[in-house]
C-alpha cells in the first residue's frame, strides 16, 4: 500500500511539475467564471425582458397633448393589464429634430407628433406614430399603441352608448402544475463537470501515451512491479490532478456567484456550503469515473498526439449526453440516473437548486462507481501490454 | 510474424556477449522475452535459475535494462528520479542512497543530482539511464544499443562502464550497430538474421568459421541481398554476315 502511495506520489510529482498541469488547473477557473458571469448576467436580463414585455421608449412633440393621448390610453385598459403591457412605456418629450436624430441613433422607439391645426377635428384629436424604417422595436411599439387607441376608442364610445362594450379580452397568466426547470442552473453544473474533465485530460495522457512517447514505460514496466500497481498509481494521480481541478473550479465558481449575487438570480436561493459539498462529491465521483475513461483510452494510444486524437471524439461524446441535461424541464428520471455525465449533470443541478432526492440520487451514485470500475478493469487490461510496448524487434 | 526463432545461447558471470544483426533481426525482442515483458510462443529464458515466464518478478529484480529509447521522467531531478527506480525494485531508502553516491562518483553525475532531467544533454541522460540500471546492483545487465545517438566522449563512457561491469563480475548483453565497439567490448558474439541465431562464438572462433577477418565483413555477408539483377556473358567472334 505504501508502495502505491509513493508510486501515485511521484506521478502526481511529475503532473503538478507541468506548466500545463497548473494553467488548466488555476489560470482557466480564474479567467472562465467572471466571463460566464457577465455571460450569465446578459442572459437573465434577456430572459427578464421578454418575461414582462420590452419597455418602449415614446417621446411627444407637445408635453399637454402627450399627457392627454396617454390619460386616454390609460382609460381604455383593463383593470387586469395583459401582461405584456408592463412595464408601461418610458415617455419622454421632445422637439421634432432632436426626434429625428433619437429614431436615427435607435434612441427611441417611436415619437408621436400631433397634427397640425387644419387636420384637427373638434372632438378629434389626430396624431401621427413615427418609427425608423427596418426597426423591429419601433413597428412592435407602433402596434401596441395602435392597440391601446382603438380599446380608448371602444371604451369612450361604449361610455358614449352607455353601454358595456359586447367583448372584452382579459389575459391571465396561469402557474404551471410542473416546475418548470430553467437551462441556466443546468449550465452550472456542466461548466463544472467540463472543467473537471479537462483537468483530467493532460495528466491521464502524459502519464500514459506520453510516458510511452518519453521510453519511459518500458524501463517502468521492466521494474519489478505488478502493472496494476502503476496503472492505479496513475489513476490516483489523475483523479487527485481532475479533483484539485474541481476544487479550484468550484470555489472561484462559488466566489465569482456570491460576489456577483447571481446565485439568487439562477439558482433562486443563496447556494449554501452544504450544497457546494454536495456538489463536490459528485464531482470526486464524475473524476473517478472520467479517470478510467481516459486512462483505459491513453492507455491505449503510442504517442500523445494519438491519444488526443482519441480523445477529441471522447469530448464531443460527453459534451452531448451534456447538452440534452440543458434541455428545459428535464428531470432525473430512473433512466437518466443511468446515463453517464447527464445524471451526474442533473443530480448536480438539484443539489444546487435543492431539490434532489434520495432514491434518485443513490442511483446515480452506484451506476457511476460501477462505470468507474469498469473503465479502471479496462484500463488494466490495456495498459503496459506487450502490443502497447513493443515496436523494435 | 515471427519475430525470433530457434535461439539458444547463454552468458555467464562477467562476460559480456554482443547480440549483433541488422535492423529487424529480433534483438530487441529476445532482450524483451528474456525479461518477462513479452511471452514467447515456445520456448523459455531464465536468468540465475529463475524463468521469465513463470517468475517474471524475480527476473526483473536481477536484470538492469539500458534500452534504446529509455527516456526520463523530464520534471524529476536526477537524485528523484534514481531513488525512484531504487524504490520500485525495493532497495531500502539508506541503501539507495548510499549507492546513488557511489554511482554519482563512478559516473560522473555528482552535479547533476539536483538538475530536473528535463535539462540535461543526451549524453548526460544516458549516464543518468546507467546509473539507473545500476541502482538496483543487478547481476545481469541487457544494454539495448547503449550508444546510439551518442557522440565520440558519450560513447566512451558506456565502453567505460561496460568494463567496470565485467570487472565487477557481471553477465552483460549487449546488441548494437557499432561493430567496432562490439568487437572491443565483447567476449563473445550473437549474429541474428531474420530472427535466427545464425553464427555464435568468440571472434577468433567466427574468424575460422567465416573466413572473414572482421565483424564488419561477416555482418555485410550476413545482411548482403541477392543481386537484382544477375546476367552471364559469353564472348562470341564478330558476325561474317554483317556488313
Amino acid at each position: 500500500m505504501n508502495r502505491l502511495f509513493r508510486l501515485a506520489l511521484k506521478e502526481l510529482r511529475e503532473s503538478l511539475r507541468d506548466r500545463r498541469t497548473t494553467l488548466t488547473l488555476v489560470l482557466m477557473p480564474v479567467l472562465l467564471y467572471p466571463l460566464l458571469a457577465i455571460g450569465f448576467r446578459a442572459l437573465l436580463v434577456v430572459g427578464k425582458s421578454t418575461a414582462q414585455g420590452p419597455e418602449y421608449l415614446i417621446a411627444f412633440d407637445d408635453e399637454a397633448a402627450g399627457k392627454r393621448i396617454v390619460g386616454m390610453w390609460n382609460a381604455g385598459l383593463p383593470e387586469q393589464a395583459p401582461v405584456h403591457f408592463t412595464p408601461p412605456p418610458r415617455l419622454k418629450f421632445l422637439s421634432g429634430s432632436d426626434a429625428d436624430k433619437a429614431l436615427e441613433a435607435d434612441m427611441l422607439d417611436v415619437y408621436i407628433r400631433l397634427l397640425p391645426e387644419a387636420e384637427q377635428d373638434k372632438e378629434l384629436l389626430r396624431f401621427e406614430a413615427i418609427y425608423r424604417e427596418g426597426s423591429y422595436r419601433g413597428r412592435e411599439a407602433v402596434r401596441y399603441l395602435d392597440l391601446l387607441t382603438r380599446r380608448a376608442n371602444v371604451q369612450w364610445l361604449a361610455r358614449q352608448a352607455g353601454k358595456a362594450p359586447p367583448v372584452e379580452m382579459l389575459v391571465r397568466e396561469r402557474e404551471a402544475s410542473q416546475q418548470q426547470v430553467s437551462a441556466v442552473p443546468v449550465l452550472v453544473p456542466l461548466v463544472l463537470i467540463l472543467m473537471t474533465m479537462t483537468g483530467a485530460v493532460y495528466p491521464a495522457i502524459d502519464l500514459t501515451a506520453g510516458e510511452r512517447e518519453r521510453g519511459t514505460l518500458e524501463i517502468l514496466m521492466a521494474a519489478p512491479i505488478p502493472r496494476l500497481y502503476v496503472l492505479l498509481a496513475k489513476y490516483i494521480a489523475v483523479v487527485t490532478v481532475a479533483l484539485l481541478t474541481a476544487c479550484v473550479n468550484l470555489g472561484t465558481m462559488a466566489a465569482t456567484l456570491h460576489f456577483t449575487g447571481l446565485a439568487q438570480e439562477v439558482f433562486g436561493e443563496a447556494v449554501t456550503w452544504w450544497s457546494l459539498l454536495q456538489v463536490l462529491a459528485l464531482l470526486v465521483l464524475f473524476a473517478l469515473f472520467f479517470a478510467g475513461v481516459l486512462l483505459a483510452l491513453t492507455s491505449f494510444a503510442r504517442s500523445f498526439k494519438e491519444a488526443q486524437a482519441y480523445l477529441i471524439p471522447l469530448m464531443l461524446v460527453c459534451l452531448f449526453p451534456g447538452v440534452l441535461a440543458l434541455a428545459p424541464g428535464l428531470s432525473l428520471s430512473s433512466f437518466l440516473a443511468l446515463v453517464p455525465l447527464v445524471n451526474i449533470v442533473l443530480l448536480a443541478r438539484d443539489v444546487l437548486a435543492g431539490t434532489a432526492t434520495l432514491l434518485p440520487s443513490l442511483l446515480v451514485v452506484s451506476t457511476t462507481l460501477l462505470y468507474a470500475l469498469i473503465a479502471v478493469t479496462v484500463a488494466a487490461r490495456i495498459f503496459g501490454t506487450e502490443a502497447i510496448l513493443g515496436s523494435g524487434t | 510474424m515471427l519475430a525470433v526463432d530457434d535461439l539458444s545461447f547463454e552468458v555467464a558471470a562477467g562476460e559480456v556477449y554482443g547480440l549483433l544483426g541488422p535492423n529487424g533481426a529480433g534483438k530487441t525482442t529476445t532482450l524483451r522475452m528474456l525479461l518477462g515483458l513479452m511471452q514467447p510462443t515456445s520456448g523459455r529464458a531464465t536468468i540465475q535459475g529463475y524463468s521469465s515466464a513463470e517468475q517474471p518478478d524475480e527476473v526483473k529484480r536481477r536484470v538492469g535494462l539500458v534500452s534504446t529509447s529509455a527516456g526520463l521522467y523530464p520534471h524529476l531531478s536526477v537524485r528523484e528520479m534514481l531513488l525512484f527506480f531504487a524504490d520500485l525494485y525495493g532497495v531500502e531508502p539508506a541503501q539507495a542512497r548510499s549507492e546513488l553516491d557511489r554511482l554519482a562518483e563512478l559516473i560522473g553525475l555528482r552535479e547533476l543530482l539536483d538538475r530536473r532531467c528535463l535539462t540535461l544533454s543526451t549524453g548526460q541522460k544516458q549516464r543518468v539511464n546507467l546509473a539507473r540500471a545500476l541502482i538496483h546492483r543487478p547481476p545481469v545487465l541487457l544494454l539495448d544499443e547503449p550508444t546510439l545517438g551518442l557522440d565520440v566522449l558519450g560513447s566512451q563512457v558506456v565502453a567505460d562502464f561496460v568494463t567496470h561491469l565485467r570487472s565487477q563480475g557481471k553477465a552483460v548483453i549487449l546488441t548494437t550497430h557499432r561493430l567496432d565497439e562490439a568487437e572491443r567490448l565483447c567476449d563473445r558474439f550473437g549474429l541474428m538474421n531474420k530472427g535466427k541465431l545464425v553464427l555464435a562464438g568468440t571472434l577468433t572462433q567466427l574468424r575460422e568459421m567465416t573466413g572473414r577477418g572482421s565483424l564488419v565483413d561477416m555482418f555485410i555477408d550476413l545482411v548482403k541481398p541477392p543481386p537484382a539483377i544477375q546476367a552471364t556473358w559469353t564472348t562470341s567472334s564478330p558476325r561474317s554476315d554483317l556488313p
